[in-house]
């Protein structure tokens, strides 16, 4: 029993810290939870001889969950500084004004034309 | 032409062409500068496992943009990828839409969309009735494709439905009723229909807590699914847009504003 909840343990924490590594927000705290729960009761499951696994498996988890919950509350969502993607905006809005300025010509030799008709 | 050189009623026809011309020009302007420069600064996320992860900023940028004889409304959608997660997919999509101001009809689509590996560019040029649209698609290593569809008059694009959903009046609207549209995404025309769904008070960004028009959006197209599921919620004030929920096939998602900045 005790070999089943460390190892589920084990599972669910190299779940839990791949998806801290990835930027996966509060849902490493799904598989970080239940590892912690898991790493308790392999605690209170285990001999004294036993113990220091399971202790170092808890006070692992619990580490790793503290980090992602600093993580969540503590660090904001930011974009980085990309000046390729500014410049190339600004060059389509440019290249833009001269489509519009054409697209203006065109529908006044258009009205032009019309008038012609009369 | 000749003929309207000698007619007599040359000079006066032409006063009122000018006056006419005048007065559309001063409406023009007028109705152009109602929200310019307005900046809207949205966290997208998406749903995971039943867990929002945040994942990018979407802005919508609106500025005038001026041509020799025209004042086009120039509307930008911006979506960049937080930097945490640009090393697994980087994404930068720009959405622009060049809107008369007055009939709010778009004259220029553009759009450019980078995905990791995948980038795409698109181009729509409306003709001036409204009837065709000359496209011109452009895939990452592929040949430039030219194409030309034919599109109903009040045809428009993704991002200048937005503009004109913003133009409507939601105090006459009851709660049930709707309102048609037809836009073009992916070359492909499909109907949208807008149902009313209320008032309800929601935080919208730095402007705080705001009475919102809640709204349904269907589509009669494969890019949205579920009946009143995907959802936007416009400030009664200024019909901002405060809140966007979303679901497509393959998951669902929110954008929730942030900031606003430059609002008259």
């Amino acid at each position: 029993m005790r070999k089943l909840l460390i190892t589920l343990t084990l599972v669910f924490t190299i779940i839990g810290v791949v998806f801290t590594i990835l930027p996966m927000g509060t849902m490493a705290v799904l598989p970080m939870g239940i590892a912690l729960v898991l790493a308790v009761f392999a605690f209170l499951n285990a001999k004294e001889e036993q113990k220091p696994m399971s202790k170092y498996l808890l006070i692992f988890t619990v580490i790793v969950l503290l980090f992602i919950l600093g993580k969540v509350l503590f660090i904001q969502d930011k974009v980085a500084e990309d000046v390729q993607f500014e410049e190339t905006k600004t060059e389509s809005i440019d290249e833009a004004i001269d489509e519009l300025e054409a697209l203006d010509e065109l529908d006044e030799l258009d009205e032009l034309e019309g008038l012609d008709d009369l | 032409m000749q003929f309207l050189h000698t007619n007599p009623n040359y000079k006066e026809f032409m006063k009122i062409i000018f006056l006419c011309y005048f007065l559309f020009f001063i409406l023009n302007i007028s109705s152009a500068q109602e929200n310019p420069n307005e900046k809207l600064v949205y966290v997208a996320s998406y749903n995971m496992n039943g867990l929002m992860t945040t994942m990018a900023q979407v802005s919508i940028e609106t500025e005038l943009v001026k041509t020799a004889k025209t004042t086009y409304l120039h509307t930008g959608i911006a979506a960049r990828t937080f930097s945490k997660w640009d090393t697994y997919l980087k994404v930068r999509d720009v959405y622009d839409s060049y809107i008369h101001p007055t009939t709010l009809k778009p004259r220029l689509y553009k759009r450019s969309v980078s995905e990791g590996e995948y980038a795409k560019k698109e181009k729509y040029v409306f003709s001036a009735d409204g009837k065709n649209i000359a496209t011109t698609t452009s895939k990452k290593n592929r040949p430039e494709v030219k194409n030309k569809v034919a599109i109903a008059a009040n045809t428009v694009d993704i991002v200048s439905l937005i503009t004109q959903m913003r133009r409507l009046d939601f105090q006459k609207f009851k709660v049930g009723d709707k309102k048609n549209y037809s836009i073009v995404f992916d070359e492909e025309e499909f109907a949208v229909t807008i149902k009313f769904m209320g008032i309800q008070t929601i935080t919208a960004g730095n402007l705080g807590a705001q009475k919102c028009y809640k709204i349904a959006i269907a589509a009669n197209s494969d890019v949205v699914k579920g009946k009143d599921q995907n959802l936007i919620w416009f400030t009664v004030n200024k019909k901002i847009p405060a809140l966007i929920k979303f679901s497509i096939p393959v998951g669902s998602g929110r954008l929730i504003l942030k900031t606003v900045s430059n609002l008259k």
